[in-house]
This record gives structure tokens, sequence and C-alpha cells, in this order.
């Protein structure tokens, strides 16, 4: 799994003691609810009709033992005892008292995970699989490209005031469980005949009130190119996405509005402008991140153990 | 009769509490001060500092309740349920708490 750098580890613990410091004047009676509510939702800090919720990042539902201990922690000593799994592979706890929030957050810097980008108008968790890394018939490791995409997206200074939220997720297996279909923009790995690893680029997938099977709009992505096309996804929603309604802001409906055609248009004049730019991906990059994906030294099994389980 | 009582989140918890007649915050419905009319709510509703830089509570508003047999309900749904606890564990919050 991926591990942070000096510079990760230095920002996440810079953003906590951001949030201490908003946390302790919203406290103190020096900033309103109206001042604090974008700040919180920031560092995925939801009011809810209970309690408050924190919403912790799991990317691409991925994390280790210590990090499960410490979630673990966190409920017994702040919360009830319990966290919530949710369908986008992060976690939610029910019960945190605001004050709380910021040594939650601390404690949760010390194993390398944080809460940022997990609410709000912004780009949030990119999911893949429970099966990524170790099902048969995968082309690659979605998580690679997750991973990719979460470092891109994570304090995209143009993203950070989108419409509405926006959710990614991408599958590398021909058996789709990833739901990429009715996600904001949904990736399918492929491989063309020469061999070479792309992308099925999908569109303005959803559920909810208004459910939408995404568009194709490219049909194989190669994947130096996989930046700099989401980038230009994004500009175009980011420019046209409506900002009147929030029941109408989803990308979903942008693309609805526009036809699939129309919108592909777009995002494809976009991209000529940015395509070779520093967003195109070179092949050590990806290389370099695919190595934290290395599976673990499998024991290497003998069938012959197994013949008692079909007599 | 129109009865009313306000309700609101706390700040430093996030708990859903009820203003008293005393002019404080209790989590329990029971001691809720009630309005008996349209107008007296507004005006209670008024009095409440909710939102503002120093304010205890967040999001203060009013929630239409009966009064029968000295217990408060509220008419909607959604304040039942934000008054009792979360419905998909029953072993937490106040309908855990005995209140």
């Amino acid at each position: 799994m991926y591990r942070y750098d000096d510079f990760d580890q230095a920002l996440v613990e810079q953003r906590v003691e951001q949030f201490r410091g908003q946390v302790r004047r919203r406290l103190g009676g020096e900033l309103s609810e109206e001042a604090f509510k974008p700040l919180r939702l920031m560092n995925g800090v939801y009011l809810q009709l209970h309690a408050y919720m924190l919403r912790v990042a799991i990317p691409y539902g991925t994390f280790s033992s210590a990090q499960l201990r410490k979630l673990a922690h966190l409920a017994r000593r702040y919360d009830r005892g319990y966290g919530h799994f949710t369908t986008r592979q992060n976690i939610q706890f029910n019960w945190p008292a605001l004050e709380d929030i910021p040594d939650m957050l601390a404690e949760l810097a010390a194993v390398q995970m944080h809460a940022i980008q997990t609410s709000g108008n912004c780009i949030r968790n990119v999911t893949a699989d429970q099966f990524a890394g170790v099902a048969a018939g995968e082309i690659e490791d979605p998580r690679i490209y997750a991973e990719i995409i979460r470092q891109w997206s994570s304090l995209h200074p143009e993203f950070s005031f989108l419409p509405r939220k926006f959710k990614i997720a991408v599958t590398a297996s021909p058996h789709d469980r990833a739901a990429v279909r009715v996600h904001d923009i949904g990736l399918r790995a492929r491989r063309n005949e020469a061999g070479e690893t792309g992308f099925e680029v999908i569109v303005g997938g959803g559920l909810g009130r208004t459910p939408v099977v995404g568009k194709t709009i490219a049909e194989f992505l190669p994947e130096c190119d996989l930046l700099s096309y989401l980038e230009a996804v994004l500009r175009v929603y980011n420019q046209l996405g409506r900002r009147d309604n929030m029941y109408k802001a989803r990308i979903k409906i942008l693309v609805g509005e526009l036809g699939a055609q129309a919108f592909a248009d777009l995002v494809e004049e976009e991209w000529r402008e940015i395509r070779d730019g520093a967003l195109a991906l070179p092949e050590d990059e990806i290389a370099r991140i695919r190595a934290h994906f290395a599976p673990p030294a499998y024991e290497r099994l003998i069938v012959s153990h197994f013949e008692f389980l079909f007599l | 009769m129109t009865r009313k009582i306000v309700t609101a989140n706390r700040l430093e918890d996030g708990l859903v509490v009820y203003l008293t007649a005393a002019g404080g915050w209790s989590e329990s419905i029971a001691e809720s001060c009630v309005a008996l009319s349209e107008q007296d709510g507004a005006e209670l509703l008024s009095l409440v500092d909710g939102n503002g830089a120093g304010a205890a509570v967040v999001d203060p508003y009013l929630v239409e309740v009966s009064e029968e047999e000295g217990a408060i309900r509220p008419l909607d749904l959604r304040e039942t349920i934000r008054a009792r606890g979360p419905t998909v564990r029953l072993d937490v919050g106040k309908q855990a708490e005995g209140r």
C-alpha cells in the first residue's frame, strides 16, 4: 500500500493543527457557524440528525492492521465503541464531540490517515473494489490508478469549489465490482491490441433521486493521458455545472442536458490544450506508484492439500 | 391548539437539545418549554441566539408537538427519531439511556 513520504506527513499534520485552531476559535466564541461550516466540511465533519459525524478516508478501501487498530481505538476512546464502513470505502464515526475531533485527527495522522476531502464540493475518495489486487482476470491492480488519481485530486486548487461532490471509481476486472457505471467518472482499465493499458472513460453516472447509467466518452484512453483527460472533464464540469440548485448540480445532470457527444466534444476541446503538459503520466511515474502495490510474498500452496474439499 | 418547542444541536458535541423555560438547553424533550401559540413560538425562537459566534447551539428551529398525559411528543416522524436516537442502532442514543 502507499506510504506517506515526509511531504505527505507534514501536510496532514499541518492540516490538523490548522483545524485545531479553527475549532478552538469556534468553541471560544470567535467564529460563527456560517464561517466555520465550510471549514469543518473540508475536514470531513458533518453535523447530522443526532450528533456530529466524522468521515475518515480509507483510500480505495485499503488499510493496514495498525490503521484498523487505531480506528478501533478512536471508536472506544472518543465515540460509542463502533464505526460505520461506508459504500465508498470510508469509515464514519457517529458521535464525536467537536472539541475531540482535532485530537482524533492527530491520532489518525500518526498512522497516515486523514479526513480531508471526505465531504464538501470536491473530489472524494477514489474507490476500487473489494478484490482489487487479488482478483483473477484483473488487467492491473486498479488501486495503482486510484492512488495516482488520489494524489492529483488531493488539495487540487482548481477543484476545491466544484458545483457539488465528485466521485470517481476504478475497475480493472471484466466483472465490475466498483460500480463504475454509476459514478461521476468511472474508469475501466483495458488492454489494446498492442497490449498497452488504457481506460474506458464513463461519465455522468449516479444513483439517488435521479439514477443514471454513465455514458462512455472515451473507449480507450492511453494510461499516460489519464490525469490530463480527467482534468479536462473536471474543468468542463466546474465551468458549466449548475450552482443554482443543489439537486441539479451533479455532472450527471450536465451530461444529460448537453448530451454525451456534446459533453465529450467539450472535454476534447479542453483536453487538446493541456494534453501534453505537466499532467502527462510518464511510465516511470506509474511504475513508482505500482511498486507500492507489489503483492506480499504469497505462500506457495500445493494443490493436493485441498483434495479433501472435493470428496 | 398549536404547541411549539425550540430544538437545536449543541455546539460542543452536536447532540440534540431542547430549550427549557429557564433559557438553557436540555437533552430531554420532557424539559422543553412549550409555547402555546404560533406567535409565542416565533417569539421564543427569536430570543434564542443560534449560530452566532458565541452561541451554545447550532441551527435552532421550532418543532410542533402534542402534550398528552404530560408527555411532550413531536408530531413529525423526523423529530420523533431525533428525540429518541438512531433507528439503526437501538442500543445508542437517548433511547438507550432511558430518556
